[in-house]
């Protein structure tokens, strides 16, 4: 074990050493490349040796090419859209990336946030993506904004840059980074994604449309599902990034055909797009319309009712006496087998971990008579124990098994029992009693 | 119910005209959720009709409610602008479309 962790250390030292002379290489080299090719007119030879494929396009050229070296690109998110999006305008030549991300690198980001590597969970994901970006390209300026983007940052940011790609996660942060936009006159490339599905479009743009001329409302947020209650197949963000660097690339070039004015859906599952056409800009928009309410940056979480991350806040439904902790769970359901233990997440979820002889109701399902019969023939085999009878239910984090406890307790009100949910969810399960058990 | 509507021309000539139109929904990230249902399909529907009354029709058809208000319809790809007088055909298609926010 302490032989592990040393060698660890040593080879988190040693690659903070090579990073640092890589950089100092790079710093070199940058150098002598300016010294040689000054002129800031004129593609290098470096450039044109690197960039040859795209320049001989017709519509790209040289004058395409310079137009690249001299963009500057913001790319709000560096997760499932951010990565690919960067990675692609790094390889094509865009001088300066912005990267904004409040956040650090988690391993359930690995299989889709692909700039992101083992070595780098834990570490800033600004600081993560900026070393793959500079390997690919280290004559690529990037500026990091390790921050959460708020309504006091958001203009000074964005300020700083010709386009804006919105490759964020929740509801909150899109209206901020659409009323900047707006503000600031720059286009907003935003794209989104979740299980199977992305949608694509360009706001802001030539006088097109902005997010609020669409969706003038946000969503309520309990209709509004994040990636790690739903889940994403890590291509279907992949492939909706690097759609959003070629419309920032198109933007940069001054091509026709950019999709402002029209959203595109992407369906994984039928190996489909749709072009929808959307409406124009509405003359009575809050914030780009005529006369419009908002001149500067306000309170979006405020406005949403949704926090400005997609990590779920924890909420409170429940007593005290309606609630049990993890070691006492344990002692209860497992060592001395009492109870009855419901888990409400869905069966995908209960199939890749649940604890052994627990009964899987989706909250979904909880109240419909199916679920409640099967839950009263399963009391009905062990009730006589227990006076009353212990019902626990569980779910991933704490938030679902208190809806389903104030459910159950109107559907199992005939019964006597005792219905408690696991604080904390199965995560709290994990880190307190059964270290085996996966956190996700 | 609305009253049959007059062949158009080009239309299916020679069959009696149906008694409303039946169009083809579809439905995307969290509609389909709510609904329970990625596609679904509304007869009787009048031919001539608005933005209104489609989503109306279509909220209560597919259990909606809780998103009302936050979503955009598009009939054949098209945008439908709150107000907008609709002319509906047989097999046309509705899109629901809230706005997807994950990444
Ligand atoms: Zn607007």
């Amino acid at each position: 074990m302490d032989k592990i962790s040393n060698l660890e250390k040593q080879i988190a030292y040693l690659q903070e050493v090579l990073r640092c002379k890589e950089e100092e290489l790079r710093a070199l080299q940058a150098n002598e490349q300016h010294a040689s090719f000054c002129s800031p007119d004129k593609l290098s030879k470096d450039d044109v040796e690197r960039f040859s494929r795209q320049i001989i396009i017709p519509a790209i050229g040289c004058k395409g090419q310079m137009a690249l070296k001299t963009s500057s690109i913001l790319i709000v998110g560096v997760g499932g859209l951010g990565c690919p999006a960067a990675q692609y305008l790094a390889g094509s030549g865009v001088g300066h990336i912005g990267l904004v991300d409040y956040d650090e690198v988690e391993c359930s980001n690995l299989h889709r946030q692909l700039l992101h590597t083992e070595d780098s969970i834990g570490v800033p994901k600004v600081t993560s993506a900026s070393i793959a970006l500079k390997k690919l390209n280290s004559s690529l300026r990037i500026s990091e904004y390790h921050t959460q983007l708020n309504s006091s940052n958001a203009l000074n940011i964005v300020q700083k840059y010709d386009i804006v790609i919105d490759a964020t996660d929740n509801v909150a942060t899109r209206y901020l980074l659409n009323d900047a936009c707006v503000l600031s006159g720059k286009p907003l490339v935003s794209g989104s994604a979740l299980r199977l599905e992305g949608q694509l479009t360009v706001y802001n743009y030539n006088k097109g449309p902005c997010y609020r001329c669409i969706f003038p409302k946000p969503p309520p947020p309990e209709t509004v599902t994040n990636c790690g209650d739903g889940g994403v197949l890590g291509a279907v963000p992949g492939v909706v990034g690097v759609l959003e660097a070629l419309e920032a690339i198109k933007i940069v070039l001054g091509c026709s055909g950019i999709l402002s004015g029209q959203l595109l859906l992407f369906s994984a599952e039928s190996s489909a797009f749709r072009n929808v056409r959307l409406r124009t800009r509405n003359a009575s928009c809050d914030v780009c319309g005529e006369n419009p309410k908002i001149s500067h940056l306000i309170d979006y979480e405020q406005f949403c009712g949704a926090k400005a991350t997609d990590k779920d806040s924890s909420i409170c439904l429940l007593r005290e006496e309606q609630r049990i902790n993890a070691p006492a769970l344990f002692d209860s359901f497992v060592s001395k087998c009492e109870g009855l233990l419901i888990d409400v997440r869905s069966p995908e979820e209960f199939e890749m971990c649940a604890v052994p002889r627990s009964l899987n109701i989706p909250l979904k399902n909880i109240d419909e008579p199916d679920s409640v019969s099967q839950i009263i023939t399963a009391l009905q085999d062990k009730q006589a124990e227990q006076n009353p009878f212990p019902v626990y239910v569980v779910c991933r984090r704490g938030n679902d098994s208190q809806k389903a406890v104030l459910m159950l307790e109107k559907v199992l009100k005939d019964q006597n029992v005792a219905v408690r949910d696991l604080t904390g969810g199965l995560h709290a399960w994990a880190r307190k009693v059964d270290s085996d058990f996966p956190i996700y | 119910m609305a009253p049959p509507q007059r062949g158009e021309v080009g239309g299916q000539g020679g069959q009696d005209p149906p008694a409303g139109v039946s169009v083809r929904v579809l439905l995307f990230a969290g509609a389909r959720e709510l609904a329970g249902t990625a596609e679904g399909v509304l007869t009787g529907l009048p031919a001539d009709t608005d933005e209104a009354a489609l989503l109306q029709r279509v909220t209560e058809a597919f259990s909606l409610h809780a998103m009302a208000g936050t979503f955009i319809l598009a009939l054949n790809q098209d945008f439908v602008a709150a107000g907008d007088a609709l002319r509906l055909r047989d097999g046309d298609e509705v899109a629901v479309i809230p706005p997807l926010s994950g990444g």
